[in-house]
């Protein structure tokens, strides 16, 4: 942000002076110079990009699994360097960090100079004004240098009169918006630090008919800050009444979504409505709905005709035709037997894909599913995915395909009945205490960028000159501290505003 | 004939009539002065290509009654017609005749590229689409993608013109000052739709800011137009450096629009391609 003064001060500055002091001092001028500052920015760009690119922790565990399995090699190399975690690893961190402290090492200095401005008059005015931009000079009558001051502090400038000359500033208010837009910077910064430490979201799959309480052990996901405290988690509990769905069946864009509503009754009391755009907020926790599935109703029945499992059943969703994949487990049998299932909703048999689902309704719902005996490996008190069956120590017994309604009585006596199919809607419970600081942060950074680049900083010089009684001889001229500002038409405002025209006009000179 | 096919109908001419606007401009560019009657005749030319398009837009929002910018064809389509009128705007007031090519050829291929291979029929929103800022977040984005472009086109004129090439073309500082002046309109809208994607993201998922693809990228180009910004105060970066800036932030924008939306997935992925 600091204009680099002029070639000779560089090269003394590029120079580390011996002592200590002098060094830290040279090391700080580095750290807060804008050749710096360029440099970090493009860093900051450059290191984000490999997060954009490859999976990461923050997003989805599993895919992160999946990429490392298929690429072994580079796995372990990627994950020291924490390229799964772009976000949060040290060498970012260190990046932005380094930038921000770029930024507070320019923004201080300057903010004591803006304030030490408002006490200072601009300069005084010099003795010649004809080699500054859109030079003017005009024969008028009636007219005093008072007048030209009084006009001039009417329309804004910041005045220094020296006699018959005046020296007038404006657009003091680009230097307090770079001010502002650099500190909100900061603030947006430390909001997001905040609100990592702070927060805490969860996910949790629910079915139609099930409930959920804010509690941690309800999650079937759960991340916190740092300084999370369980104690900061507001009390509420929500039942799913009935999700609705509407999928697109004209020809175009076929099966796309239309509508996703989930009806909850939130506390035992509130009947509310959860929709895609439209969270629910209780005491600043929000709980969103992120997606939806199918849950079979599946009943088995053993040799004696026993019910020994009865529940529906969430199959998570493999394709945008929701042919999804299930599993039951039921351990308390001997041996133990699971089924590995997949669930179609508009089931076809297709020649070479065999059965597939062609639309995400519930036009022609199939299961499809194999019975498998032996040993679950629940038992060894290693955690295990509930939506998996691991079958290396189970041997399948049979396959079959049903319908809603329809049994199937396996080799081993136990009938299996697909009572019917329910739905569930998996939702993400939220908490994120930096966001009202972060939009006040964002809110003063576009006010800030709006004054820093659209007011230009500038000077302008009146002169008058006495010719004969009443009458008198005026001189304008201007200098715009950036090269995109047209000068005169400042000039041309304080003129017309002074009642001077064209018609007096005795000379000029344009740069 | 339905609104969505007369809309395609209208995109269509206005290709067509891009492509004879390109032919002119083409041969305005031989002529020895910049201001002649081929180039008066290829402005006016596209006036009608830009009311055209915003016309085939305008019938796509009322066939689906919505806004209509809710897949990537109808975005290529919207971005099309903010670049066209970010030129017409400013031909108003400035003479800028001569960038009419560099205007042309980047708003033919966003358009070949959109009838071609992003085409998709005019239909509801998905449900994550269903917001109102749908209509805020998005239209900033346009509008600034259309500044954006100019400068593009600028920032390649500037490097040819101080490599001595392109003669007949205004100076190079001319050049450099006006390519700023787009990045000082633009970056504020960019600033603000970074902003508003960030309050929709809180409202819709549960985060403002979660280094999603299509945020990150967002971000890479907020970040690279702003080391543009203070490259021009510089020294040693202004001209030159500069300019190869803003041909990067484009870079990433134009990787965002294409390769985050089609082959990398994220939250932002379900705009219909």
């Amino acid at each position: 942000m600091k204009n680099q003064k002029s070639p000779k001060q560089r090269t003394e500055s590029t120079l580390p002076p011996l002592d200590l002091w002098g060094f830290l001092r040279w090391c700080w001028r580095q750290l807060t110079s804008m050749n710096t500052a360029l440099l970090l920015l493009l860093l900051v760009a450059l290191a984000a990009i490999p997060g954009s690119i490859l999976p990461q922790k923050t997003a989805s565990t599993l895919k992160v699994n999946n990429w490392k399995t298929d690429n072994p090699f580079w796995a372990e190399i990627f994950d020291s360097l924490g390229l799964f975690d772009v976000y949060g690893s040290f060498w970012f961190s260190a990046i932005y960090i380094l930038l921000m402290i770029s930024i507070i090492g320019c923004v201080v200095p300057r903010l004591k100079v803006y304030w030490q401005s408002f006490n200072e008059q601009p300069p005084n005015p010099p003795s010649v004004i004809n080699k500054f931009s859109a030079y003017q000079k005009f024969n008028i009558s009636n007219m005093n240098i008072n007048k030209v001051e009084l006009k001039l502090k009417e329309l804004g400038w910041r005045i220094n009169k020296k006699g018959y000359a005046i020296t007038a500033e404006k657009g003091y208010a680009r230097e307090a918006g770079n001010l502002v837009f650099h500190t909100s910077l900061i603030v947006i910064t430390i909001a997001l630090a905040f609100g990592a430490l702070f927060s805490y979201r969860g996910t949790v799959i629910v079915k139609e008919g099930n409930g959920f309480a804010n509690t941690i052990t309800q999650f079937d996901d759960f991340r916190a800050g740092k300084f999370f405290q369980v104690e900061t988690m507001p009390d509420f509990f929500f039942t799913l009444d009935d999700f609705v769905v509407d999928f697109e069946r004209g020809i175009n864009q076929t099966g796309a979504p239309r509508k996703f509503e989930a009806n909850i009754v939130l506390n035992g009391s509130d009947d509310l409505k959860i929709l895609v755009n439209n969270p629910i907020n209780f005491d600043g926790t929000k709980v969103f709905l992120t997606g939806h599935g199918y849950a079979p109703r599946i009943e088995v029945r053993d040799k004696s005709g026993e019910v020994i499992f009865s529940d529906s059943v969430v199959f998570l969703p493999q394709d945008s035709n929701f042919s999804s994949t299930g599993v039951v487990k039921i351990p308390d049998v001997k041996p133990q037997i699971g089924i590995n299932a997949r669930f179609l909703p508009t089931a076809i048999v297709d020649p070479v894909e065999g059965p597939i689902s062609t639309f995400p309704a519930l036009d022609n719902p199939e299961i499809f599913m194999s019975l498998w005996q032996g040993d679950l490996g629940i038992d060894e008190g290693v955690a295990q995915s509930i939506y998996r069956l691991d079958t290396s120590k189970m041997k399948e017994i049979g396959l079959e395909e049903l319908k809603p309604g329809q049994s199937w009585e396996s080799d081993l006596g136990y009938v299996i009945r697909f009572i019917g199919v329910e739905r569930f809607a998996s939702f993400q419970v939220a908490y994120e205490p930096g966001r009202f600081v972060a939009l006040l942060g964002a809110t003063l950074a576009m006010l800030g960028m709006f004054f820093g680049l659209g007011v230009q900083r500038r000077r302008i010089w009146v002169m008058m000159h006495k010719v004969g009684s009443g009458s008198s001889v005026i001189e304008v001229a201007g200098l715009a501290k950036s090269t995109n500002h047209e000068i005169s038409k400042d000039l041309n405002k304080v003129l017309s505003a002074l009642g001077i025209t064209e018609r007096n006009k005795i000379g000029s000179r344009s740069i | 004939m339905s609104t969505n096919s007369l809309s395609n109908l209208l995109i269509y001419f206005s290709i067509f009539l891009a492509a004879i606007n390109l032919l002119l401009f083409s041969i305005s560019l031989t002529q020895s002065k910049s201001n002649n009657k081929i180039s008066n005749i290829a402005m006016s030319l596209t006036w009608l290509v830009g009311i055209f398009l915003a016309a085939g837009l305008i019938l796509r929002g009322v066939a689906a009654q919505r806004a209509p910018w809710g897949n990537m064809y109808e975005f290529a389509i919207a971005s099309a017609t903010a670049i066209v009128f970010t030129f017409l705007i400013v031909s108003l007031r400035k003479d800028i005749q001569w960038l009419g090519i560099f205007i042309i050829v980047p708003v033919i291929l966003l358009l070949g590229l959109a009838v071609i291979v992003l085409y998709t029929e005019s239909g509801p929103l998905v449900p994550a689409l269903k917001s109102s800022w749908l209509l805020i977040h998005v239209s900033s984005a346009i509008i600034s993608y259309g500044a954006f472009t100019i400068n593009f086109a600028l920032s390649v004129v500037y490097l040819f013109r101080v490599k001595g090439k392109l003669k007949s073309l205004p100076s190079p500082t001319r050049i450099d000052d006006f390519s700023y002046k787009l990045v000082l309109f633009a970056f504020p809208i960019w600033t603000f739709a970074v902003i508003s994607g960030a309050i929709w993201a809180e409202n819709a998922w549960g985060r403002y800011w979660g280094w999603d693809p299509k945020e990150t990228w967002s971000f890479i180009t907020w970040i690279i137009y702003a080391a543009y910004l203070h490259s021009r105060v510089t020294v040693g970066w202004k001209g030159t450096k500069s300019a190869w800036l803003s041909i990067a932030g484009y870079a990433a924008i134009v990787f965002n629009f294409f390769i985050i939306n089609i082959f990398i997935t994220g939250l932002h992925s379900y705009a219909g391609v």
